[in-house]
C-alpha cells in the first residue's frame, strides 16, 4: 500500500462516495475521481500487466497518454477493451478488470514470459517466420495470440445507442486548457461561431495544478469565469468529454463526445452513449497541450514510477497522494513544483535528482527541507512488485563514485514535454526537432490552422495564455469578426532552464530500461534493431513495435527517437519522427456507425407497391438499394418450387411483376434524336412516334454499359428506360456528354423513374387481363403490335401501356403515376384472378429471360464484354457514329475468338452449374488448367424441363455442340454448348 | 386523373404524428403538383412570363408567390411547386411559350414526396444527418439546397424562421427517411443527461 487519499483538497465530492469493482475486488472512490485516481487512493499500485513480458505495472500518467493502465470496462454486451483508467470517470457500480493477466493480476501465468525474455527481443515475431515451415500456423501464432495482447472484444451486440451530429463554426478550438480557453474566449468575443472541444469533463482543469493567478484570481477561478462566459453565448458550442480524433483538409474535424460514460450503464435510456461530431470550421486553433515524457533507466516501468506532472495532478485535482515517500527525478523545471506540492501535502520527499549540473533555483525546495542533487541521475529503480528504492549516482562519477540507495515508494519522473502534435501531423503539417526544448514542434504552416500554447512547445502558463489569445483573435479577424477581448494577465513565471535528456548516455544500471511501456520495447531492443540495420525511424517502429498499440507511443516516441539517435551518434532532428494518423485515441465502432445500424443500416428503396409484397410474404433481394421481391413462396414452398411455379404461370397462363424500379429518363429537345443516336449502338433517330426500340449503350471503350427500351413520345421527346441499378449512372453519363462534350446539342434530360409505377403483365392470357382493365383500348396484335405503346385509361387511371417483353411471352407494361401504383397492382391482380394470375419475382424474371437468351447487364457483362460478344452484331449501326464505335474496331475487340455468350446444357439435366464457375476444356489437364470461360447465370427451367446456364465461352459460337467442363464442388460437371436462345427462337409467342 | 393517390408514407401517418413534439414537429406535406423545368438561357425569362412567376437565378433560392414556388435546382433547372390541378395547364402554357426553344417541362408531381419539419430543434434534428450549414447566418427562409439527409438525396427548402423546413424526397426513400427522422426526434422528448450541459 502506498497511495492514499489526502484529508482535504481536490475537485472531488467527498460527500458522494462511489462503490466500484476492479479485478473482482470492491473499492470506494468519490464523485469526480477517475478510475485511476480512485485506485491510487485505495493504495493499488499494481493495475496492469505488460503486453509482452507480463511485468507488473501501475498507473503512469493522468490522461490520454497512459501506456499502462488499460482496463476491460463493463461486463457482458457492454464490455469494452483497452480503455485508459486515467480517463474513465468513476461512477457508482463501475466494473473493470486488467486486460492482459490470467488468471489474475497478482498471480499472472504470463509473467513466466519474463524467464524467456531473451527469446522475445525486438523482431522475434518476424524471426518466427523463418521456420521451421509450418510452425507459424501450428505453434507460434496460437502461442503469441494467447500470451500477448490486450482486452477482449465483446461478442454480443452493443446495447447502447450512438449518433452523429454535424456542426459548422468560424473557429474550432481543440483543447480546453489555458491556451484553448484564451483562444475560445478571444475568438468568441467578437461574435464568431466557436466550437471548443475538451477531452476531459472540465474546462481548464489543469490550472488547479498551478499556483499562479490569471487576471487577478486563481487560475481555476479564471477558467470557471471563461467557461461561464462561453456558456452564455449562443454562438459558442462547448463540447466537454470530447476528443478530436481526426483533423482533415479544409477544416474538417471528427470528434467523439462521451455523453453518458460518466454515468452507470443504462442511466440515460434512449440517449446516445457517444456522439460523433462532424465539425467543419473556417479556422482551427490547436491547443491540445503537451505530454510529459518518461526518463529511460533500468526499472523505469515499476509500479510507483510515474510522470511528475501526473503526480501533481493527482494531488491537486483528486486529493490523492501517489506515495508516502517520494524521489523526484527530473531533467525539467516543471517537476520542482511537484516536489513542493508533495511536501506541502505531507508526503516525504527524499530527494530531487536532476541530471542538469546547473539545477534551477531551488529556494522553494530548500525552504521545505528538500535536497536537490544536481548532476545526478537515477540509475535503477528496484523493488518487488513496485518501487522500494532507487539507486542514484553522479553522472560524472564525482563524489565517492558510489551509487547511493534511497528508499522510496514513489518515483516522479520528468524528461521534458512532447507537444501534442498529432492533429497537426495528421494534416501533413511538418514537424521539426527543437534542440533547446528537446521535442518535435510544428514547423511550416497548414492553411487555416494555428497551433498555440504547449502544443507549439510553449510550456509555461504565461506563454500559453498569450499564444492562445492571439490565435483566437487572429482566427476571429480572419473570419470577419472584430477583436474585442483583452489578453489575460498572469503571475506565472517562465521556466529558467531548458530540459536535459540522457539519451546519449543512458544510466548504466542492471535490468530492462523501457522506451515504450505499452509495447515492452527496451533500450536493448532499440540497439538490437539499429545493429540489424533498422536505423530509419519508420523501420525501427515496425521492427520493434515502438509507438504502436492503443497509445500510439504518446509517451514513447520521442524517447525511442532519442535513444536510437544516441546509439547512432546523431541528433534526434536527423533521425526525424514518424507521422501520425487518425484517430488520436481509439474510437468505438459504434460511434463510427452512429444510427446507421439495424433498421437504419443503409437507405432502402421500395416501390409504391411494396406494402403488398410484404403482405404477400415475398422474399426480397437487394438490387442496389432497392428491395425487390425475389419470389412469392406459397406455404411450404422453397425457392426452386416457387420459381418453377411462377415461370410456368407466365409461360402457360399469366403473371404480374412489379417493374417500377427500372430507370426512366425523359430526353427532350430539338436534338434529342441526334443525341440518342450518339448514345446507343443502334439507330434511334428513325424510331416512329408511338413505337419502342430496344437499345444498348457502350462506354468509349466499346464495352456494354447499360441497356433498355426507348419510347418515342413525340418528335422531340423520348422516354429512355435503363436497368434498375444503372438509372443514376446513365443519367450522369447523359449529363456528362451534354455538358462537357456536346454543349451544342439542345437536349434536356429529366429523371422520371419515380414518377411512374410499372406493372408487367406477361403470358398467353395477358391480353385478356389487360382487356378487362382497359376496355376502350384496342389490344389486338394488328392494332397494338409488339414494340409500340399507347396512352389510355387502365382501371380508371391515366396510363401508358407498352408492348414490351422481357420474358418472351405476350406482355404489356402498364405505367401509371407512382401514387396510383398500389391501386394498379390491386386492379391487375383482381382482373387476373379468373385467369389464375400469379405474381412473380425477379428470380422467375431471370429464368424467363435466360431461356430466351436475353443478357442482363452485370450478370452476363462485367465491363469487358462488347455487344458483338453478346451476339448483337446485327444491332451495331454501320452508318452512324456512336460512343464506343471506334473501340469496336480495335484489333482486340474484332478478334473472333473472344469470350462469347452461349447457353450451356449440363449433360445431366438435373445438375445445376454453379454461377461463376470457370470452364475448362480438359478437366484432367495439369495445373494451371487453361480457362476457356465462365458461367454467368444458371437455372432450372420449367419450360425446358431441365437445367441450363448462360456462359461466356472463348470462341463459343464456333463451338456450339461441343463440350466444356466446370468444377462444381468436389466433382466436375460436363455440359454441351448451345445457342443462347433455347425457348421459342422464332419469337412467335412474344409477337402474339 | 381521379384523386386516388396513395403514398408509401400513408402507413406511417400515426408514427409520424406520434413522433412530433414541441421542439420538432414532423408532418407529411399534402400532395403538391411538381413540374421540373429545364430551360436554356434564352428561355428563362419567357418561362417566367408564362408562369407569371420570375424564376430565381441566384443559386439555391426559392421564389414564392401565393400557392406556388419556383425552386432553383441548377443554372438551367427549377422545380415549380403548384396546386396539383394546375399542372397540366401550366405545362401546356410553358410549351406554348417556349415552343421550339431549348427547354423541357416535365410533370414530376409523383416523383417526390414532401415532409415538413418545424420547431426550435428542427436544425438540430437535421444536423444529425445533414452536412450542410443550416445556422441562421448561413441558411434562411427562401433558401434551398439539394443535399443528403441520412445518406438519402433530398431537396431542402426553408420556409420560415420557426424554422420550418420542407424535405422533398424520392418516394422510394421516403419510408427510410421518415423512420430516420422519427428516430432523430426521439431524444428531444427525453429527460436531459445528468452532468451534460451541451
Amino acid at each position: 500500500m502506498s497511495g492514499y487519499r489526502l484529508p482535504a483538497g481536490g475537485r472531488v465530492d467527498r460527500d458522494r462516495p462511489l462503490a466500484f469493482t476492479f479485478d473482482g475486488r470492491r473499492f470506494t472512490g468519490f464523485q469526480g475521481d477517475t478510475l485511476a485516481s480512485a485506485l491510487i487512493a485505495s493504495g493499488e499500485r499494481l493495475v496492469a500487466r505488460s503486453f509482452k513480458y507480463h511485468r507488473p505495472r501501475g498507473v503512469y500518467s493522468a490522461g490520454a497518454e497512459e501506456p499502462n493502465a488499460l482496463v476491460q470496462l463493463g461486463a457482458g454486451a457492454r464490455s469494452e477493451p483497452n480503455l485508459r483508467a486515467t480517463q474513465i470517470e468513476l461512477h457508482d457500480g463501475l466494473v473493470a478488470a486488467a486486460v492482459n493477466a490470467w488468471p489474475g493480476l497478482r498471480f499472472d501465468l504470463g509473467a513466466a514470459n519474463q524467464l524467456v525474455a531473451p527469446l522475445l527481443a525486438a523482431g522475434f515475431y518476424y524471426k518466427t517466420f523463418l521456420g521451421p515451415r509450418g510452425w507459424w500456423r501450428r505453434f507460434y501464432e496460437p502461442a503469441i495470440r494467447r500470451m500477448a495482447g490486450m482486452g477482449r472484444a465483446p461478442t454480443l451486440p452493443d446495447p447502447d445507442l450512438y449518433d452523429h451530429m454535424h456542426i459548422h463554426a468560424d473557429v474550432l478550438v481543440v483543447g480546453g486548457g489555458p491556451a484553448g480557453l484564451a483562444a475560445a474566449r478571444a475568438a468568441a468575443s467578437g461574435g464568431a461561431r466557436v466550437v471548443l472541444a475538451e477531452d476531459g469533463p472540465l474546462l481548464g482543469a489543469g490550472l488547479v495544478d498551478d499556483d499562479a493567478t490569471v487576471d487577478g484570481v486563481p487560475g481555476i477561478a479564471w477558467a470557471d469565469e471563461v467557461a461561464a462566459d462561453l456558456a452564455g453565448r449562443d454562438t459558442v458550442t462547448v463540447l466537454r468529454r470530447t476528443t478530436v480524433a481526426g483533423l482533415y483538409d479544409h477544416g474538417y474535424a471528427v470528434a467523439v463526445e462521451r455523453r453518458t460514460d460518466h454515468l452507470p450503464p443504462g442511466a440515460a435510456p434512449g440517449h446516445a452513449r457517444q456522439r460523433l461530431w462532424h465539425i467543419r470550421a473556417r479556422r482551427t486553433v490547436l491547443a491540445a497541450g503537451a505530454h510529459e515524457r518518461p526518463l529511460v533507466f533500468p526499472g523505469n516501468d515499476r509500479p510507483g514510477v510515474m510522470l511528475a506532472g501526473a503526480v501533481r495532478t493527482y494531488l491537486r485535482r483528486y486529493g490523492v497522494a501517489c506515495g508516502r515517500r517520494a524521489v523526484v527525478f527530473t531533467g525539467d523545471d516543471a517537476a520542482y513544483a511537484t516536489a513542493a506540492a508533495l511536501a506541502d501535502a505531507g508526503v516525504a520527499v527524499a530527494a530531487v535528482v536532476d541530471p542538469r549540473r546547473d539545477a534551477p533555483d531551488a529556494a522553494a525546495l530548500a525552504a521545505r527541507g528538500i535536497a536537490v542533487l544536481p548532476g545526478h541521475a537515477v540509475i535503477a529503480a528496484d523493488g518487488k512488485g513496485g518501487v522500494e528504492s532507487v539507486l542514484v549516482a553522479a553522472l560524472d562519477g564525482s563524489g565517492d563514485g558510489q551509487a547511493r540507495r534511497i528508499g522510496c515508494d514513489l518515483l516522479a519522473v520528468s524528461g521534458g514535454w512532447s507537444p501534442v502534435v498529432h492533429l497537426y501531423s495528421q494534416l501533413r503539417g511538418r514537424l521539426a526537432y527543437d534542440d533547446r526544448l528537446a521535442c518535435f514542434r510544428p514547423a511550416g504552416s497548414v492553411a487555416g490552422v494555428t497551433v498555440a500554447g504547449a502544443a507549439d512547445g510553449r510550456f509555461d502558463l504565461a506563454a500559453c495564455l498569450a499564444a492562445g489569445h492571439e490565435a483566437g483573435l487572429a482566427a476571429a479577424v480572419a473570419t470577419g469578426f472584430p477583436a474585442v477581448a483583452a489578453a489575460p494577465r498572469t503571475s506565472a513565471q517562465p521556466p529558467a532552464l531548458p530540459p536535459a535528456m540522457l539519451w546519449d548516455r543512458p544510466p548504466a544500471g542492471r535490468g530492462k530500461a523501457f522506451v515504450d511501456l505499452q509495447n515492452d520495447v527496451t533500450t536493448d531492443d532499440v540497439a538490437l534493431a539499429a545493429r540489424e540495420g533498422f536505423t530509419a525511424i519508420e523501420h525501427l517502429k515496425r521492427y520493434t513495435t515502438t509507438g504502436m498499440g492503443t497509445d500510439q507511443g504518446k509517451t514513447a516516441n520521442v524517447n525511442a527517437i532519442g535513444v536510437l539517435s544516441g546509439v547512432l551518434g546523431r541528433s534526434p532532428g536527423e533521425t526525424g519522427t514518424t507521422t501520425f494518423r487518425p484517430p488520436y485515441t481509439p474510437v468505438a465502432y459504434g460511434a463510427l456507425a452512429g444510427r446507421f445500424v439495424g433498421e437504419l443500416f443503409d437507405p432502402e428503396r421500395v416501390t409504391p407497391i411494396h406494402p403488398r409484397h410484404v403482405e404477400a410474404e415475398a422474399v426480397f433481394e437487394n438490387v442496389g438499394q432497392w428491395k425487390r421481391p425475389r419470389f412469392f413462396p406459397h406455404p411450404g414452398e422453397d425457392l426452386e418450387g416457387a420459381v418453377l411455379r411462377e415461370c410456368r404461370a407466365v409461360r402457360e397462363g399469366v403473371g404480374a411483376m412489379d417493374a417500377s424500379t427500372l430507370g426512366k429518363i425523359e430526353v427532350r429537345g430539338p436534338d434529342a434524336a441526334a443525341f440518342l443516336d450518339r448514345i446507343y449502338i443502334n439507330p434511334m433517330a428513325g424510331l416512329a412516334v408511338g413505337a419502342c426500340r430496344y437499345g444498348v449503350m457502350c462506354r468509349e471503350d466499346g464495352m456494354v454499359f447499360d441497356d433498355g427500351v426507348v419510347l418515342r413520345l413525340a418528335p422531340d421527346r423520348f422516354l429512355v428506360t435503363t436497368t434498375t441499378g444503372g438509372a443514376a449512372r446513365v443519367l450522369d453519363w447523359f449529363e456528362e456528354w451534354l455538358q462537357t462534350e456536346w454543349p451544342g446539342l439542345r437536349v434536356f434530360c429529366t429523371s422520371v423513374t419515380e414518377q411512374w409505377a410499372t406493372v408487367a403483365v406477361a403470358g398467353p392470357l395477358a391480353r385478356a387481363v389487360v382487356g378487362a382493365l382497359a376496355p376502350e383500348m384496342e389490344l389486338g396484335a394488328a392494332d397494338f403490335p409488339f414494340m409500340t405503346f399507347r396512352d389510355g385509361i387502365v382501371a380508371g387511371m391515366a396510363a401508358r401501356v407498352a408492348r414490351i417483353s422481357f420474358s418472351g411471352e405476350l406482355a404489356f407494361e402498364l405505367n401509371v403515376e407512382s401514387t396510383a401504383g398500389l391501386a394498379l397492382w390491386d386492379a391487375v391482380l383482381a382482373a387476373g384472378r379468373r385467369h389464375g394470375i400469379v405474381p412473380y419475382g425477379t428470380e422467375a424474371m431471370h429464368v424467363l429471360r435466360a431461356e430466351k437468351g436475353y443478357f442482363i447487364v452485370g450478370h452476363e457483362t462485367d465491363g469487358t464484354v462488347t455487344p458483338i460478344d453478346l451476339g448483337l452484331e446485327r444491332m451495331v449501326a454501320k452508318r452512324k457514329d456512336f460512343l464506343g464505335k471506334r473501340s469496336l474496331g480495335r484489333s482486340d475487340t474484332v478478334r473472333t475468338d473472344r469470350k462469347q455468350l452461349v447457353a450451356l446444357l449440363p449433360e445431366d439435366p438435373e445438375e445445376l452449374l454453379p454461377e461463376g464457375a470457370q470452364l475448362v476444356d480438359d478437366p484432367k489437364a495439369p495445373a494451371p488448367v487453361p480457362m476457356v470461360g465462365h458461367v454467368t447465370s444458371s437455372y432450372r427451367s420449367a419450360a425446358l424441363g431441365r437445367s441450363f446456364a448462360l456462359a461466356l465461352v472463348r470462341d463459343g459460337r464456333q463451338r456450339i455442340g461441343g463440350r466444356v467442363f466446370a468444377p462444381a464442388g468436389a466433382h466436375v460437371v460436363a455440359a454441351r454448348i448451345a445457342d443462347p436462345v433455347l425457348f421459342d427462337p422464332g419469337g412467335s409467342r412474344r409477337d402474339g | 386523373m381521379a384523386d386516388r393517390g396513395t403514398t408509401i408514407l400513408d402507413p406511417l401517418a400515426a408514427a409520424i404524428a406520434a413522433a412530433s413534439c414541441e421542439e420538432a414537429r414532423l408532418s407529411r406535406l399534402p400532395l403538391v403538383g411538381q413540374v421540373t423545368l429545364r430551360a436554356g438561357r434564352d428561355a428563362v425569362s419567357l418561362a417566367g412570363v408564362a408562369l407569371d412567376l420570375a424564376l430565381p437565378t441566384e443559386p439555391n433560392r426559392v421564389a414564392s408567390d401565393g400557392g406556388r414556388a419556383a425552386v432553383w435546382l441548377g443554372p438551367d433547372e427549377w422545380l415549380i411547386l403548384l396546386p396539383r390541378g394546375d399542372v397540366a395547364s401550366t405545362v401546356a402554357r410553358l410549351e406554348m411559350a417556349l415552343d421550339g426553344g431549348h427547354f423541357a417541362a416535365v410533370d414530376t408531381s409523383a416523383a417526390r414526396l414532401g415532409l415538413a419539419l418545424s420547431g426550435p430543434a428542427a436544425r438540430q434534428v437535421l444536423a444529425k444527418g445533414c452536412g450542410l450549414d443550416l445556422h441562421p447566418r448561413a441558411f434562411a427562409p427562401g433558401d434551398c439546397a439539394q443535399t443528403a439527409l441520412a445518406r438519402v438525396p433530398v431537396l431542402l427548402v426553408q420556409r420560415d424562421e420557426a424554422p420550418t423546413f420542407w424535405v422533398f424526397v424520392r418516394p422510394s426513400y421516403a419510408v427510410f427517411l421518415a423512420r430516420w427522422l422519427i428516430d432523430a426526434i426521439a431524444e428531444l422528448r427525453l429527460a436531459p443527461i445528468p452532468g451534460l450541459d451541451t
